[in-house]
C-alpha cells in the first residue's frame, strides 16, 4: 500500500514537473507576455518592465545579461536563436551590439511614435535600432590619491607620467570600453589611435575584467584613476567612496556618449506587443524614470526633467564626441582581430 | 533404484585463461548426497555454479532431471526453473530485507498467490525454527541464525537439489554441528539431494554418503566412501578417507 | 556527446575564414599548459601528503574539516579571485605581493583543485586493507606505513591532480580577473568580442583534442591501477590510528588548506557585507530564485545519477568495459562547458516548436547540467556498486528474482547513501556552472548564482557580498546534510 501510494506521488510529481516546464516555455506564446533581453543591468531595467506590465497588462520576461566578462553573453545567445528567435525585443546598454544584430541580420526595422523628441544622430537611420537615455565614458579618480588641482581632464592623461603604473581600464576587447576603443580610431585615425594606446601601454596602465572592476579598484585605491561609465560612478559615489569623475576631453574630441538602443527581434513570437515594449521605451517618461532611479542616466531629450541632485550633465551641455555608431561595429571587429588584440596579448 | 537427478557430459570451462574443467562427467542420483573434493582450484566451486546454472561451461551439457539445462555452451534452463538451491559461502542475504523480506522475495520467482506465498513462508519458518527471528534484519543476526534463515530461504523453494558451496565457514564447532544436524534431518524429511562442497571430514561425514574427487579437470574418484576406499585414485581421496575414518571412530569413542 | 554533434557539423561547415591557429592562440595555449602543469603539480604535493594523513590518522575534528575541504571546488574561481582583490585593496600588507598574473592564477587554481588529488588519494587509502597497513606498521612503524600507502595510492593522486589541471583549461574567471593570458579567454574572445561562433567551436575542439591525447596516454597506462584504488572492494577497510605528532600535522595542514582556499577569501568576498549587510534584500533574492535553482541543480543531479547508476550496473561485472566508461567520463569533464550549451542552442533552434517543452525549458538545463557533470556521479555509483556483493545477484539468479523487483527492493535502497551524496555533490557542482546555465535558462528563470553574477556590476556592494554569503551557507547547508545521509540511512539498515 505503501509502494503503491509511493508510485502514485512520484508520477504525479513527475508529470506536473514536466508540465511546468512546458508551461514555462507556452507562456510567452500567449499574446499577453513578451520576451525582452537586456544588457542593461536588471536593477535598473527592472522597475521600467514592472511600469509597462501595470500600464498594458502584457507580463515581460526579462532576461538580464551576466557580468558581462564573464559569461558568453545574451549577444550570442540571439545570434544562435535567430532562425527561431525566442526574445521579442534587445534592450541594448550600448548601439554597438544593436549594430552588431542588424549586421547578423537578427534585428527588424520598426519606426516608433514615440520616437519623437529624440535625437536622430545617435539612432539607425534604417531605424533598425533607436537610441534613448545615455551614459557618459568618463574618467573615476580617487579623491585621497589624486588632489583636485591635478585631477585629469583628458583621456592623454592616463599615459601621463604622474599616473605611470596608477591608471586602469577595462579590457577593450569587451563592452563599452570597446565601443570606447572604436570610437577613438574613428575620431582620431588609425594611426593616434594607435599611438594612443602604446603610450597607454608604455605608462603601464592595467587592464581590468571590467568597468565594475575599475570604479572598485580605484575607489579601493589600488588605482588612481581609471577609465568607466557614468553609472559605474554613480554606484561609487553613493555607497560614500573618496571618489569624483570627469567628462574627458571638454576642449578635445570631447565625451563618448554611450545611448541604450531599442531592438525589435526579427521574426520574433509577438512583434506587435514587442513594439508596444518598444514604443514605451522611447518615452519621454522612461527616460525621465531612468534619470530618477539607480541608473542616473542622462536623457537624450533636451526637455526632459531632471531630478534634484541629479549628479551629471545635461547632453547640451556637454562636448560630445561626434562618431558615426552605425559604421563602430564593423570598425570593431576589424580591431577586435588586429590592433586591439594583439595590444591586449602584449599588455595583459 | 534412483534415477539419475544431474547429469554432466564432457564439461570444459575456462576462468581467466585457465582450463578448470577438463571434459568432466558427472552423475547425481535422486535422494544423493555428494561431497566434492580436491585442491584448491580444482574446479569445485565451477562445477558447482555450472549445475546452478550461475556459469555456462564451454562445452559440454547438462541435464536435469533428464532435460537439457546447458548445451554446447549455451543456457537452455535458467536458473530458477532448474529445481536447485544454493548455500553461498557468504549465505548472501539480501541486508535491507527482514527474514520474512528476504524469503518473500526469494519465492518471488515461483510467482504463488499471496495465499500460497504466505502458507509456503509459514511452513519454512516453522520448519526451519526461525519464528523469532522473522522481523529481524540479517545484519542484527548470529552466524548461526544467519545459516538457519540463508538454508529456510534456499529450502522455501521445495529444491530437489540444494548446493552448499563452503558454508560453514566462520561458526565455531558447537554451532556448525547444530547446523549440520539440522541440514541432515531436513534432509530427510523433504528428500531432496544435497552438493557439498568442502575440505572439513566432519561435515562430510555428517552429512553424505558418497563423494566425487576433481583433480586436473575431472573426476578422478566418484562413489559411496567404502567403494572409493578400496579402490581410491588420487592421494588426496586417500588422505580424505583415512582422516574421516579416524573421525568417525573418535565419534564413536565418544559415543 | 549528443549536444555536442550540431555544434562540431556547424564548426566545420561554417563560414569563419579567420585561422584558428594564430601566434596568440598558441601563445596563450602555451600560457595553459604551463598554468595546468603548475596547478597539477601544485595540487599534487599538497593534496596526496594530507590526503593520506587523513585517511590513515585520527585528529580532532575530523567529520567537518574533511566535508570543508570539499568547499574550494564548489565555488566559480573568480569568485575566489574577487575575494583575494578585495582583500589586496583593503587589508593587505605591503610587504607581501598580493595575488595577481600568473602567480596569482596559479596560488588560487592550485589551492582549488587540492580537493582532487587529496579525495582520490583518500579513496584509495580507504581501499587498502587493514591487515596491510597492521603488517606495515609492525614491519618498520609509520615511516613504512607512509611509503607503502604513497606507493599504492600515487596513480590515484596523479591523475586527479591532471584531471584538476585539465579543467584549468576551460576556466577563464582567474586569468580573466588576474590579468593572465590563457586558451579559454582567447575562446570566450572569439564568443564574445568577434561573434564568431566558427572559430569559436574551432578553438574549443583543438582545446578538446588536446585534452584527449594528454589523457589518453595516462588513462591506457594508468587507469587499471586508477579502477583498483579506487572502486571499492569487500574488504576490511583501514581504521583511523591515533599518533601523537602525526595527527596533530594533519589537523593543521587540512585547517591551512581550508583558510587558504576558501574561507580567507570568502572573508574578502564578504567583507562589504559587514560594513552595509544587505541579507534581507539577499534572501529575498534567495527565496525568489530557489525553485529554479532546486529545479536546475536537483534535475540536474537526477540525472546524472540516473544515468551513472545505469553506467555502474552494466559495467559491474566487465572490467574492461569499466575502465572504457572512466576513460571517457574523464574527457567529457574536460571539456569546455559553453560547448555543450551552445550545441543544444543550435539543435533547439532547429528542433520543431512542438519539442520546445524539452529544448527550451527549465528542463532542458537540468539534463544539459546533468549530463556535464554525469562524469563525477559515474565514479561515486561505480565506487558504490563495487561495495555489493556479487553473491546477492547470484541468489537472486538462484531464486529467480525478476531484475526489476531485485534492483528496486535490494540494490537501490542499499546504494540510497551514495545515490544521496552523488546526486548532492552533482547539484552543488551544476549550481556553480554559471556558463551553461545563463547560456539555456529560458527567459525570466533565473537562479541564485545566475543572480548573483547578474548583479554584480551595478549593485551595491553591500547586496552582492550578502548574496554571496547566502550561496555559500546554503552549499554549506547542502554539503552537511551529504554527510549526515549516510549515517542517518546506516541507522535504518544496520
Amino acid at each position: 500500500m505503501k509502494r503503491r501510494s509511493f508510485c502514485y506521488l512520484a508520477g504525479v510529481t513527475i508529470i506536473k514537473g514536466l508540465a511546468g516546464c512546458a508551461g514555462s516555455t507556452s507562456s510567452s506564446s500567449s499574446s499577453k507576455n513578451i520576451v525582452v533581453y537586456t544588457s542593461v543591468d536588471e536593477v535598473f531595467a527592472e522597475p521600467i518592465c514592472k511600469r509597462f506590465e501595470k500600464e498594458t497588462g502584457i507580463k515581460v520576461q526579462l532576461m538580464p545579461d551576466t557580468e558581462e566578462t564573464k559569461s558568453t553573453g545574451l549577444l550570442n545567445r540571439l545570434i544562435a536563436e535567430k532562425d527561431r528567435p525566442r526574445a521579442d525585443v534587445f534592450w541594448s546598454g550600448d548601439p554597438v551590439r544593436a549594430a552588431i544584430l542588424k549586421a547578423k541580420g537578427v534585428s527588424a526595422s520598426y519606426q516608433s511614435p514615440d520616437a519623437k523628441g529624440l535625437p536622430t544622430e545617435y539612432s539607425d537611420p534604417e531605424r533598425y535600432w533607436t537610441s534613448f537615455s545615455t551614459r557618459a565614458r568618463v574618467i573615476i579618480y580617487n579623491k585621497n590619491l589624486v588632489p583636485e588641482e591635478k585631477k585629469p581632464t583628458s583621456i592623454y592623461d592616463l599615459a601621463a607620467p604622474r599616473f605611470k603604473g596608477k591608471a586602469c581600464l577595462a579590457n577593450p576587447l569587451f563592452g563599452t570600453m570597446s565601443m570606447h576603443a572604436a570610437a577613438l580610431f574613428q575620431v582620431l585615425g588609425h594611426e593616434k589611435a594607435t599611438k594612443f594606446f602604446d603610450s597607454l601601454a608604455g605608462n603601464a596602465v592595467k587592464i581590468l575584467s571590467s568597468n565594475g572592476e575599475v570604479r572598485r579598484r580605484v575607489a579601493n585605491g589600488q588605482f588612481a584613476i581609471g577609465l568607466t561609465d557614468t553609472d559605474d560612478v554613480y554606484v561609487a559615489v553613493k555607497e560614500g567612496k573618496p571618489v569624483g569623475f570627469v567628462y574627458p576631453d571638454a576642449e578635445g574630441i570631447g565625451t563618448l556618449l554611450v545611448p541604450n538602443a531599442a531592438v525589435l527581434i526579427a521574426r520574433s513570437p509577438n512583434p506587435d506587443d514587442g513594439k508596444k515594449f518598444i514604443d514605451f521605451l522611447l518615452r519621454a517618461e522612461t527616460e525621465t524614470a531612468l534619470a530618477s532611479g539607480e541608473a542616473a542616466q542622462i536623457p537624450l531629450r533636451s526637455d526632459v526633467s531632471l531630478p534634484n541632485g541629479f549628479p551629471f550633465k545635461r547632453v547640451a551641455d556637454l562636448k560630445v564626441m561626434k562618431v558615426d555608431y552605425g559604421l563602430l561595429a564593423d570598425k570593431l571587429e576589424s580591431l577586435s582581430y588586429s590592433f586591439l588584440k594583439d595590444w591586449v596579448d602584449k599588455n595583459l | 533404484m534412483n534415477r539419475t537427478l544431474i547429469r554432466c557430459r564432457g564439461l570444459v570451462s575456462r576462468i581467466g585463461g585457465q582450463l578448470v574443467l577438463n571434459g568432466l562427467d558427472l552423475e547425481i542420483l535422486e535422494g544423493e548426497s555428494v561431497a566434492f573434493l580436491g585442491k584448491s582450484g580444482s574446479g569445485k566451486s565451477t562445477l558447482l555454479w555450472i549445475v546452478a546454472g550461475l556459469e555456462v561451461p564451454k562445452q559440454g551439457e547438462v541435464q536435469i532431471a533428464g532435460v537439457p539445462a546447458t548445451k554446447n555452451g549455451r543456457m537452455v534452463l535458467p536458473p530458477s526453473r532448474r529445481g536447485v538451491a544454493m548455500l553461498f559461502q557468504d549465505l548472501a542475504l539480501w541486508p535491507n530485507l527482514t527474514v520474512t523480506g528476504n524469503l518473500r522475495l526469494g519465492l518471488s520467482g515461483l510467482r504463488l498467490s499471496r495465499e500460497a506465498l504466505q502458507s509456503r513462508i509459514q511452513e519454512t519458518v516453522k520448519l526451519c525454527g526461525i519464528d523469532e527471528l522473522i522481523h529481524r534484519r540479517p545484519g542484527t543476526l548470529s552466524g548461526g541464525q544467519q545459516q538457519r534463515v540463508a538454508l529456510a530461504r534456499a529450502l522455501a523453494m521445495q529444491p530437489k537439489l540444494l548446493l552448499l558451496d563452503e558454508p560453514f565457514g566462520g561458526l565455531d564447532l558447537l554451532t556448525k554441528e547444530t547446523i549440520i544436524r539440522e541440514i541432515g534431518r531436513l534432509k530427510s524429511l523433504l528428500g531432496f539431494s544435497l552438493v557439498l562442497v568442502t575440505h572439513d571430514p566432519f561435515e562430510v561425514r555428517e552429512l553424505c554418503q558418497s563423494l566425487a574427487v576433481l583433480e586436473d579437470g575431472r573426476i578422478v574418484d566418484r562413489g559411496p566412501f567404502d567403494q572409493v576406499t578400496a579402490n581410491a585414485n588420487s592421494l588426496l581421496a586417500k588422505a580424505f578417507l583415512e582422516q574421516l575414518l579416524e573421525s568417525k571412530s573418535t565419534k564413536r569413542g565418544r559415543m | 556527446m549528443a549536444p555536442v554533434l550540431p555544434l562540431i557539423a556547424n564548426v566545420f561547415g561554417g563560414e569563419s575564414t579567420r585561422l584558428v591557429w594564430s601566434r596568440a592562440f598558441g601563445d596563450s595555449l602555451v600560457n595553459s599548459l604551463l598554468l595546468a602543469s603548475g596547478v597539477a603539480t601544485f595540487s599534487l604535493l599538497i593534496g596526496l601528503p594530507l590526503g593520506l594523513l587523513a585517511a590513515l590518522y585520527r585528529f580532532p575534528g575530523r567529520s567537518p574539516l574533511l566535508l570543508f575541504q570539499a568547499l574550494p571546488l564548489l565555488l566559480p574561481s573568480f569568485l575566489l579571485c574577487i575575494g583575494w582583490s578585495n582583500l589586496a585593496a583593503s587589508v593587505w600588507p605591503t610587504w607581501f605581493p598580493a595575488p595577481s598574473g600568473f602567480a596569482g592564477c596559479l596560488f588560487v587554481l592550485g589551492l582549488q583543485a587540492v580537493p582532487l588529488p587529496f579525495f582520490g588519494t583518500w579513496a584509495a587509502c580507504r581501499n587498502l586493507t587493514a591487515s596491510q597497513i597492521d603488517a606495515a606498521r609492525l614491519h618498520g612503524g609509520e615511516w613504512v606505513v607512509l611509503r607503502q600507502s604513497v606507493r599504492f595510492c600515487l596513480p590515484v593522486a596523479v591523475l586527479a591532480a591532471v584531471l584538476a589541471g585539465i579543467l584549468t583549461l576551460s576556466d577563464p574567471g582567474a586569468p580573466l580577473i588576474f590579468g593572465c593570458r590563457s586558451v579559454a579567454v582567447e575562446i570566450r574572445s572569439s564568443f564574445s568580442a568577434l561573434y564568431d561562433f566558427t572559430l569559436a567551436g574551432r578553438q574549443c575542439l583543438v582545446l578538446a583534442g588536446l585534452v584527449i591525447l594528454l589523457i589518453l596516454p595516462m588513462m591506457i597506462v594508468g587507469l587499471p591501477s586508477l579502477a583498483t584504488a579506487m572502486l571499492a572492494r569487500q574488504t576490511r577497510p583501514v581504521m583511523p590510528y591515533s599518533h601523537r605528532v602525526l595527527s596533530w600535522v594533519t589537523m593543521l595542514g587540512l585547517v591551512t588548506v581550508i583558510s587558504l582556499g576558501i574561507v580567507i577569501p570568502t572573508l574578502g568576498l564578504c567583507l562589504p557585507a559587514v560594513k552595509n549587510p544587505m541579507l534581507g534584500r539577499a534572501s529575498e533574492k534567495l527565496l525568489v530564485t530557489s525553485g529554479t535553482t532546486l529545479f536546475f541543480t536537483g534535475g540536474a543531479g537526477v540525472t546524472a545519477i540516473l544515468l551513472a547508476l545505469c553506467m555502474a550496473l552494466v559495467t559491474a561485472k566487465d572490467s574492461r568495459l569499466r575502465l572504457f566508461v572512466l576513460a571517457v567520463a574523464f574527457m567529457l569533464l574536460a571539456l569546455p562547458p559553453a560547448l555543450a550549451a551552445l550545441g543544444v542552442l543550435r539543435m533547439a533552434t532547429d528542433a520543431p516548436a512542438q519539442l520546445d517543452w524539452i529544448t527550451r525549458s527549465r528542463l532542458s538545463v537540468a539534463l544539459i547540467l546533468g549530463l556535464r557533470f554525469f562524469p563525477i556521479a559515474t565514479v561515486t555509483m561505480m565506487r558504490a556498486v563495487g561495495s555489493l556483493s556479487p553473491s546477492w545477484t547470484d541468489a537472486a539468479l538462484v531464486h529467480g528474482v525478476s531484475w526489476t523487483r531485485f534492483h528496486f527492493r535490494v540494490i537501490v535502497p542499499l546504494l540510497m547513501p551514495s545515490i544521496a551524496v552523488g546526486l548532492l555533490l552533482v547539484m552543488v557542482l551544476s549550481a556553480a556552472d554559471i556558463t551553461t546555465t545563463h547560456l539555456l535558462q529560458p527567459p525570466g528563470e533565473q537562479s541564485l548564482p545566475v543572480a548573483i553574477f547578474t548583479v554584480m556590476a551595478n549593485s551595491p556592494e553591500g547586496l552582492v557580498a550578502s548574496l554571496c554569503l547566502v550561496y555559500l551557507l546554503s552549499v554549506i547547508l547542502l554539503l552537511v546534510a551529504a554527510s549526515l545521509l549516510p549515517r542517518f540511512w546506516r541507522r535504518r539498515l544496520p
